[in-house]
């Protein structure tokens, strides 16, 4: 078989040219498999400074014995920009959350009547005691803030994430 | 000035479909690195830290193979070019 005449003329060779492509797409591969590490080791690193920062300088956020039983005050912990609500429950007992919902981001509010934290956007219910979600969309619990009653007021002493605790100790499901 | 290119024949076929197997080799790393990136960050959002340490070592074996590769398509372009 006799080769044509152009392929005298233009000095390509089809298989060269595969083997450098190949080797280019190597190493394109490669480089984006070291993307990918990057973005697991960024993770890595915002979770360990996560962990740093979820111990916290203590802060006062209410008066002692405030607020009353059913009722809530509003406070920012651990930035000023973090808005966070804690609940007396009508059996006395103190819990503080993140006001943010962790569907889209709107502030949740406290029934008192329903005693449960309640998101007005969507309609999404979270455990006042453990912060679980109960219904509606949200896909995780609201994060909990640690907080301790003291002789000069109430304080909040960390953030927790929220787990997925049992809500059925809320018994109010749904 | 341009090397005249080695002669093709069987070795050089050989070569060729090695240097194919491995670039699919590396393709399939590569998913499965972008899925435990996805995984590790979902698992992150979700308040799981812990998992941020499992996704870091996986996707860092997964590299270290996918590097492994590359230079083994390295060493086997250069006696074949």
């Amino acid at each position: 078989m006799t080769t044509p005449l152009w392929r005298d003329e233009v000095s390509i060779r089809s298989a060269d040219e595969r083997y450098v492509s190949r080797r280019q797409l190597g190493k394109f591969l490669v480089l984006t498999s070291l993307g990918m590490l990057a973005g697991n080791t960024w993770l890595l690193i915002k979770a360990g400074l996560r962990g740093a920062a979820a111990r916290l300088a203590p802060a006062r956020i209410a008066a002692p014995g405030e607020p009353a039983r059913g009722a809530v005050a509003l406070f920012t912990y651990p930035e000023p920009e973090d808005r966070c609500l804690l609940v007396r429950t009508p059996d006395g007992q103190l819990h503080a959350f993140s006001q943010k919902c962790t569907h889209l981001s709107c502030a949740v509010v406290y029934s008192a009547a329903r005693d449960r934290l309640e998101c007005p956007c969507h309609d999404g219910v979270f455990s006042v005691r453990t912060g679980a979600v109960l219904a509606g969309p949200p896909p995780r619990p609201l994060p909990r803030i640690a907080v301790e009653e003291r002789a000069d007021g109430v304080y909040a002493i960390g953030v927790e994430d929220g787990d997925d605790g049992d809500p059925s100790d809320d018994g109010d499901r749904g | 000035m341009r090397a005249p290119p080695s002669p093709p024949g069987p070795d050089r076929h050989r070569a060729l479909a090695a240097l194919d197997g491995a670039i699919a080799l590396l393709v399939v790393i590569l998913i499965a690195q972008m899925w435990v990136l996805g995984a590790s960050l979902e698992s992150y959002l979700a308040g799981h830290r812990d998992s941020a340490l499992v996704g870091a070592i996986t996707s860092a074996v997964l590299f270290a193979g996918s590097f492994g590769l590359f230079l083994f398509i390295r060493r086997l372009d250069r006696p074949a070019r």
